[in-house]
């Protein structure tokens, strides 16, 4: 079916603010990583310096780090709430009393502002009246410097990504799960087969395309890891929790270095486009294409 | 009734799952109302011996916390409302694929493509166009910055909404030779005005809950949103306990009143929001 006069005039607006915002951009971004920038009120000088700011990243030993950084975080939230967020899920499969209410009532850390949640645990956290070394205490455990010690941090944070996202891949299993006819776990049942076999041999392969949407939602989400580092540890102790965003931010905002910071930002973009293709293939553009 | 062994595996089970959700909330609920005194006393009281209202007071009449949340108000319902305007004429269009079928899907496909891109690359370029524009630190450039998310989201929901409305209605007022203008705002947006409202406020929630935007778009004291002001007490080297509990506290209510309103829509938003369709 071809366009209409009045379909083009009822998109334009919306199109033209997505250009500015999102199009141009990108494209800025490109002309902006082959300068420096030197700014003053009110107006920005670019020095043309070609691909310097490229060849810088290879020997930024910061960027490295909070590369690293990233991936050990996105890979280690991810796998976490996935395997913590199925079995949710299968468990509130079974017949419980007052499943309704409980349901939507384990949702509510994912509901929170993520600087709420950081607000949150940096007081069940702190080394000496935080309610999670208390706890260790009375039960006998030595206490851990869950934000300074640096072998810990990074951990610690992902502990706090855990709990909030993980109700977000507990409701999307949840919810696919209930895409599963009964009859063919009934059928299993009468054929004897265990909850554990009808688990393992019919639930998780019928439910694995949705299990890589997750994880492909959760990597493209743990990927941006900005605000519970930047206001719980600002990067430390040491370079412990550096981020990508966290650095790239830190360039740009904090240094001024508007052109380096944009071609960091450019290699962010061309990491994340590689999940973001694999998501759009594999849900064919979440239905539309 | 007697219990099988299997049904206590399974209670024991969800017990646990409530207190892992539950216990850190209860824990900060139950900070926000003890002194300053108590929450350095060993061990820790579950249950405040001298329950006190004095962290909210300090909140609302030291800290002036009214003020960043009617920042983080006209900031959030500003931005929610530019991109209902900007969005609804739009996802309109597509859903009745007036503006050709390959046109339609390239819009939505990159409106689902740009909400799953790290929010600080397109901050970079924006900032420093803003900069030159004289939008820096001005509460319309942070609305205006808010649609780079804001947009698409509405966009993708109320496509979904809708499409879901049968042409036929539209046909008939067409045949009387209704303009288009009239078909969607008497026939077609009266229709959908329970997922407008859907899609509002789950637009109102996601920038009610941003930190980065606000971080860089607003550096004056007397615009900042709840989340930058919340950072700020994090940071504090000297820890302010009452502040953090009491002001994290009261920053969620409106969000948790908010998604109590669309619990029914919430998984469909939320997969949405990073780039499904419910």
């Amino acid at each position: 079916m071809r366009g209409s006069k009045w379909g083009w005039l009822f998109t334009l607006p919306a199109l033209g603010v997505l250009a500015f915002l999102t199009i141009f951009p990108i494209i800025y971004n490109f002309y902006l990583s082959l300068h420096e920038t030197k700014i003053s009120y009110m107006r920005i000088e670019y020095l043309w310096k070609g691909l310097e700011n490229f060849n810088k990243i290879f020997s930024d030993a910061l960027f490295w780090r909070a590369l690293l950084n990233t991936l050990y975080f996105m890979g280690v939230a991810t796998a976490a709430e996935v395997l913590l967020g199925l079995g949710f899920a299968l468990l509130f499969k079974a017949k419980i009393a007052g499943k309704e209410k409980i349901v939507p009532a384990l949702l509510l850390p994912m509901m929170l502002p993520t600087i709420v949640v950081t607000a949150f645990w940096k007081t069940l956290l702190h080394p000496d009246f935080g309610a999670i070394n208390s706890i260790l205490e009375m039960i006998g455990l030595p206490k851990v410097n869950w934000l300074g010690d640096p072998a810990v941090a990074m951990n610690s944070i992902i502990l706090i990504d855990v709990w909030q996202w993980t109700p977000f891949v507990f409701i999307f299993l949840y919810a696919s799960l209930q895409t599963i006819p009964r009859e063919l776990e009934e059928a299993a049942m009468v054929d004897g087969a265990s909850q554990a076999q009808i688990i393992r041999s019919i639930i998780i392969p019928l439910l694995r395309p949705y299990i890589l949407i997750v994880v492909l939602l959760r990597l493209i989400d743990t990927f941006r890891l900005f605000d519970k580092v930047y206001a719980l540890t600002g990067g430390g102790p040491g370079t412990a929790t550096e981020s990508l965003t966290l650095i790239v931010y830190r360039y740009a905002f904090g240094y001024h270095m508007f052109g380096y910071a944009a071609a960091l930002s450019l290699l962010m973009l061309g990491i994340i486009s590689v999940i973001i293709a694999i998501y759009i293939a594999y849900t064919r553009g979440g239905g539309v294409l | 009734m007697k219990l099988k062994p299997e049904k206590i595996v399974i209670y024991f089970l969800v017990i646990l799952t409530i207190i892992w959700t539950f216990f850190p909330i209860y824990w900060v609920v139950v900070t926000s109302f003890k002194p300053e005194s108590e929450v350095i006393t060993k061990p820790p009281t579950w249950i405040p011996r001298h329950p006190t209202l004095e962290n909210y007071y300090r909140l609302f009449l030291e800290e002036n916390f009214y003020v960043y949340m009617v920042n983080t108000a006209i900031v959030s319902l500003g931005s929610t409302l530019l991109a209902l305007l900007l969005g609804s004429p739009a996802s309109y269009a597509v859903a009745r694929h007036r503006i050709g079928k390959y046109a339609g899907r390239l819009f939505l496909g990159w409106n689902l493509v740009v909400r799953m891109f790290p929010p600080i690359v397109l901050a970079i370029p924006i900032f420093t166009v803003f900069r030159q524009l004289g939008l820096i630190n001005s509460r319309l450039g942070l609305i205006i910055a808010y649609q780079v998310y804001a947009l698409p989201y509405t966009i993708w929901l109320l496509h979904g909404f809708f499409s879901e409305i049968p042409i036929e209605i539209e046909e008939a007022a067409m045949v009387d030779g209704a303009p288009p203008l009239i078909l969607f705002t008497r026939i077609a947006l009266p229709l959908v005005l329970p997922g407008i409202v859907t899609t509002a406020i789950l637009a109102t929630i996601q920038t009610w809950n941003d930190f980065l935007y606000a971080l860089i778009f607003i550096y004056s004291q007397e615009k900042m949103t709840i989340t930058v002001q919340i950072a700020g007490y994090i940071q504090e080297f000297k820890i302010e306990w009452g502040l953090l509990a009491s002001s994290g506290i009261v920053s969620s209510l409106p969000v948790l009143a908010l998604s109590a309103a669309v619990q029914k829509y919430l998984t469909r938003g939320l997969a949405a929001g990073r780039g499904i369709k419910g």
